[in-house]
């Protein structure tokens, strides 16, 4: 079937049908990039999308935490989020994103797979060069170049096992050329691509610009898996030129590009600038800024004078800036006030069922209560938690409630339905929305346990376990807004369960969460986003299933696998079962890979099995607040990937956007994805 | 003094030998989850896992690492940075942040130097008099408000009505370097004018200072000739040392103004698990703590030749 991305993006008719709205449009302009507008604003021969007429602006700069300063250049070695929304405006792949998280062609111009799935030829453009810092060409990009690419990734002698997870869990021989380079050691530096191809990994270049990629099993979202960093291309030449080890640590003064920015000036810790790349194969297709700058910012304090002196074209408004904004009535920023989108990351609450005490041995109290049914479903059912939803979003807590374990906008259906709506469905959420009072889960019983709570006490009593059972939550040791946080989750805690039942226990740890808590599993609980590596529920609730070495969350969070393996107490038996039902749902699931419709269908089931048995707890999205002469809403927003930080088509305002202008953002947004 | 330089050289080598095998064995003594990334400890199995730490030859026994170390020490190799800087050597990382940490030091020590101690002679010349008074509550306030709220201040009022850029930018360097330099300035002034002031102080109430006047000096011949030698003569000492470790840079101040320095370097290098850079920071601090006291001793005895650092009566 071939994948024609016109049919991935929403139609500019259905779109205008849908919203109606003068921001739909709007929105449109953004994600196309190529509409007309009044003011050029940037370089190249395409616009920046304007849809308020507003004069946009040529130069942008934005803002990062000095915290996650760049690592690494280079994009097939580094696994930090922190580089790569770097090196996405420097470093193209096959695919990259429109603005609703549709996969849209890159250096692959389509895109196809065979009837099942396991099959994916991928048909590149034959106008693409590398360029280096000072934008002169330097080679032309071939498919050669995606298996020299992918061959540096499988080499561990040379990518240093980093970013192999994908493409070895995925293509035929990835897995086993990876581990021949391992037991071969240093000599595995001499192999080549096409030592790769001799030893049968599933990727072939019939011509310069085409590529064949085959999977081990069918695998309907491979070009989402595709779109990762671990199938970008290198240049053999330019390995030739600095070396494995220069390659390695390449930087922006050695490295050559392929992007739509070359790097005008790196000074660690302060700033970086991109300038447009000359030699940019999308230039006609995009529209990029004279010049992009990344100013580093330790404190957030700085934050909101850089924006008042205008040396930040946008900010995140914390809950003080907040705070004292809204004490001024007169404050002009009050009406500049714009609601982000939810960031890409799907918190939950994972509970352990395996904790134990601070000396080592097993907290049984905890384990006991925690394998109890009706003791989870307290959390989901009960737990109100409107106030700590306030610490992330003062003026609308409740758009931070998270009732689902996958993000939405993961995946759509043929229907064009998001998959999350189809969980809600099996959950009976379906007819709910949000309405900023109450939260969706609670509305069944307006929040009341009571029932639950005697239910749980009851059959925990009856096994020894003690009340209140304490819930121990760590956070990190020293940071005044943690535990400001965990205050007020405390509180939920007690509004929600009362102290006869269930009571919070602060905790902190120095320096490392993994170190000094999950491994030794000491945590109760820990609250940790999930954002997708690639366009498939699977992603997510694969993490929590049995008998799988990949299932992250039952290895290292929940540890629910080590208790199988170790063989369950008696009562344990209920919980791994619930968790065989989910495992077996899952499956079932994953072995649907010719109906993308009933694939996406069972998954939701298995999912919904998954929440009513509270096997981990939704929490929360993330929803901000921002002051910004950008439109939030004309950004890539893929919920995989590294592309979100890619700065191109984005519609920006030499005027600050105001609350009500986002709100039609959001509104055109909201209309187009349900379209 | 050849016989004192060449002992303290010797206990200069000794000491910072200490300090880098004390640094290296710390180092190794956390745990290797450190060494990974959380995406790498998420990603990475076992096996991947065992492999990254045989190649950085953090699986060898710990004194095979220590003589690999000492080696490479020896041979001045401070190997690459990990995670700072992924591949780019030591050198390199801490070189490009080193002139400018340094610059706004030497530019916040001279100024403040200056300033500090004038303000220091001026009060002790008036004291308990207005301008005593407004150099009192300055120190005062200085010392008792946390920086980060001086900064704040200083930003505000520098940023907001002065016009000056907030943030330090390779592209205005002079302009964009006033803030943080005058951050860096408002204690070390202080600093000196306190101690400058107690010390001319003390001396005014000696008696050689009694027999100046008796013989006819003018105050202005008494206050700098004398007063002012002598008093400094503790505040020489210190000076070298102060100088030179500005090198390190100010951790809160250039965290606060995104100035590209030193200041932040050890500690998120300690975070990261960056060994050779650790390794590398803590021995050049070690060194110039060490050069910048022995400066200030050969300076004390510059300033007031009664002092000698060899033989019995050796003031160190």
């Amino acid at each position: 079937m071939n994948i024609n991305h016109e049919s991935h993006a929403i139609s500019r008719r259905s779109f205008l049908k849908a919203s109606g709205v003068v921001g739909a449009a709007g929105i449109l302009a953004a994600c196309g990039g190529s509409s007309s507008s009044s003011t050029a604003a940037s370089s190249g021969a395409t616009s920046a999308p304007n849809t308020t007429g507003a004069a946009p602006l040529k130069e942008f700069i934005s803002w990062e935490a000095t915290n996650r300063e760049l690592e690494s250049w280079n994009m097939l070695y580094t696994q930090m989020a922190s580089d790569m929304n770097v090196t996405t405006n420097l470093w193209e792949g096959l695919l990259s994103f429109d603005c609703y998280g549709k996969a849209v062609p890159s250096v692959a111009k389509e895109w196809s797979h065979n009837d099942d799935s396991s099959v994916w030829t991928f048909n590149l453009r034959d106008d693409v060069d590398w360029v280096d810092v000072n934008g002169e060409v330097k080679a032309h990009l071939t498919s050669k170049d995606f298996l020299v690419g992918l061959e540096w990734v499988l080499n561990a002698a040379k990518n240093q096992a980093n970013n192999t997870s994908m493409p070895n869990e995925t293509l035929v021989g990835a897995a086993d050329y990876y581990q021949k380079t391992s037991d071969m050691g240093d000599a595995a530096a001499d192999l080549t691509y096409e030592d790769m191809l001799a030893a049968g990994v599933g990727v072939e270049a019939p011509d310069d610009y085409t590529l064949v990629f085959t999977c081990k099993a069918p695998c309907p979202y491979f070009d989402t898996v595709a779109a990762y960093t671990s199938f970008y291309p290198v240049s053999e030449d330019l390995i030739t030129e600095l070396g494995i080890e220069g390659f390695r640590a390449c930087d922006y003064t050695n490295m050559w590009y392929n992007g739509p920015y070359v790097v005008e000036e790196f000074i660690s810790q302060n700033t970086k600038s991109y300038i447009p790349n000359p030699n940019y194969y999308g230039a006609n297709d995009v529209s990029r800024f004279d010049r992009f700058t990344v100013t580093m910012i330790s404190d957030g304090t700085v934050t909101f004078q850089l924006y008042q002196n205008r040396e930040l074209d946008e900010m995140d408004v914390g809950e003080s800036t907040l705070t004292t904004i809204q004490a001024d009535p007169n404050s002009e920023y009050n009406a500049q006030l714009c609601e982000k989108r939810p960031k890409k990351y799907s918190y939950q609450m994972h509970f352990n069922y395996q904790k134990n005490n601070d000396d080592g041995t097993p907290d049984d109290n905890w384990n006991k209560a925690i394998a109890n049914t009706a003791f989870r479903q307290c959390f989901y059912k009960g737990l109100e938690l409107t106030n700590w939803y306030a610490r992330t979003n003062k003026i609308n807590p409740l758009k931070c409630e998270n009732d689902y374990y996958t993000m939405p906008g993961v995946c759509y259906n043929t229907k064009g339905q998001e998959y999350s709506t189809l969980v809600a469905k099996e959950m009976g959420f379906d007819k709910e929305s949000y309405d900023g009072k109450t939260m969706i889960r609670l509305r069944a019983n307006n929040g009341d346990i009571a029932d639950l709570k005697k239910q749980a006490m009851d059959e925990l009593s009856a096994i020894g376990v003690t009340f209140p059972v304490h819930a121990a939550y760590y956070i990190i040791a020293g940071n005044s807004t943690a535990l400001d946080s965990a205050t007020v989750l405390k509180q939920c805690f007690t509004d929600s369960f009362g102290d006869d039942f269930i009571v919070l226990d602060i905790k902190t740890y120095v320096s490392s969460l993994t170190q000094e808590v999950r491994n030794p599993q000491v945590q109760s609980f820990v609250i940790n986003g999930w954002g997708a590596d690639f366009g498939d529920p699977v992603n997510f609730v694969g993490q929590e299933i049995l008998h799988d070495d990949n299932a992250y969350y039952s290895w290292y969070y929940s540890n629910i696998a080590k208790i199988v393996e170790a063989g369950p107490a008696d009562w344990q038996k209920d919980l791994v079962a619930a968790y065989e039902e989910f495992t077996d749902l899952v499956n079932t699931a994953k072995a649907i890979v010719d109906d993308t419709d009933a694939r996406y269908a069972a998954f939701a089931k298995a999912e919904a099995c998954m929440l009513n048995n509270v096997l981990a707890c939704p929490c929360y999205f993330d929803v901000s607040w921002t002051l910004t002469h950008a439109n939030e809403y004309s950004k890539i927003n893929a919920m995989y990937g590294p592309c979100n930080y890619k700065a191109v088509n984005w519609e920006t305002s030499e005027e600050p956007y105001t609350t009500e202008q986002y709100e039609e953002f959001a509104a055109a947004f909201d209309a187009a994805t349900k379209a | 003094m050849l016989k004192y330089t060449v002992k303290r050289l010797l206990q200069s080598l000794v000491t910072i030998f200490l300090i880098a095998t004390a640094v290296f064995l710390m180092m190794r003594c956390l745990p290797t989850d450190y060494y990974f990334t959380e995406e790498q400890l998420m990603k990475f199995t076992d096996q991947q896992k065992t492999a990254a730490l045989e190649a950085a030859g953090l699986t060898d026994p710990i004194p095979t690492q220590l003589i690999k170390f000492y080696n490479d020490l020896l041979h001045l190799d401070f190997g690459t940075s990990r995670r700072i800087q992924n591949g780019a050597p030591v050198v390199k990382v801490i070189g490009k942040k080193f002139g400018v940490s340094m610059r706004l030091g030497l530019t916040a020590s001279a100024i403040s130097l200056v300033l500090g101690v004038l303000m220091g002679i001026l009060q002790a010349a008036f004291k308990d008099k207005v301008f005593d008074w407004i150099g009192t509550a300055y120190t005062v306030f200085v010392n008792a408000v946390p920086s980060l709220v001086s900064y704040s201040l200083v930003l505000v009022l520098g940023s907001k009505y002065l016009g000056f850029p907030t943030l330090y930018s390779t592209r205005n360097v002079s302009a964009s370097s006033v803030l943080p330099i005058t951050c860096l300035s408002l204690a070390s002034i202080a600093g000196y004018a306190l101690w400058t002031r107690r010390y001319m102080v003390d001396e005014l109430t000696r008696d050689y200072i009694k027999l100046a006047r008796v013989k006819g000096l003018s105050s202005r011949e008494i206050m700098f000739k004398h007063v002012l030698r002598n008093a400094m003569v503790p505040m020489v000492q210190y000076i070298p040392q102060s100088i030179l470790l500005t090198v390190g840079g100010s951790l809160l101040m250039e965290r606060f103004f995104s100035v590209p320095g030193m200041g932040p370097l050890l500690t998120d290098a300690i975070q990261r698990y960056d060994l050779n850079v650790v390794q590398t920071l803590v021995i050049l601090y070690a060194v110039l703590g060490i050069v910048g006291v022995f400066l200030g001793d050969v300076l004390m005895m510059v300033v007031d030749p009664r002092i000698t650092l060899t033989g019995k009566e050796e003031a160190r």
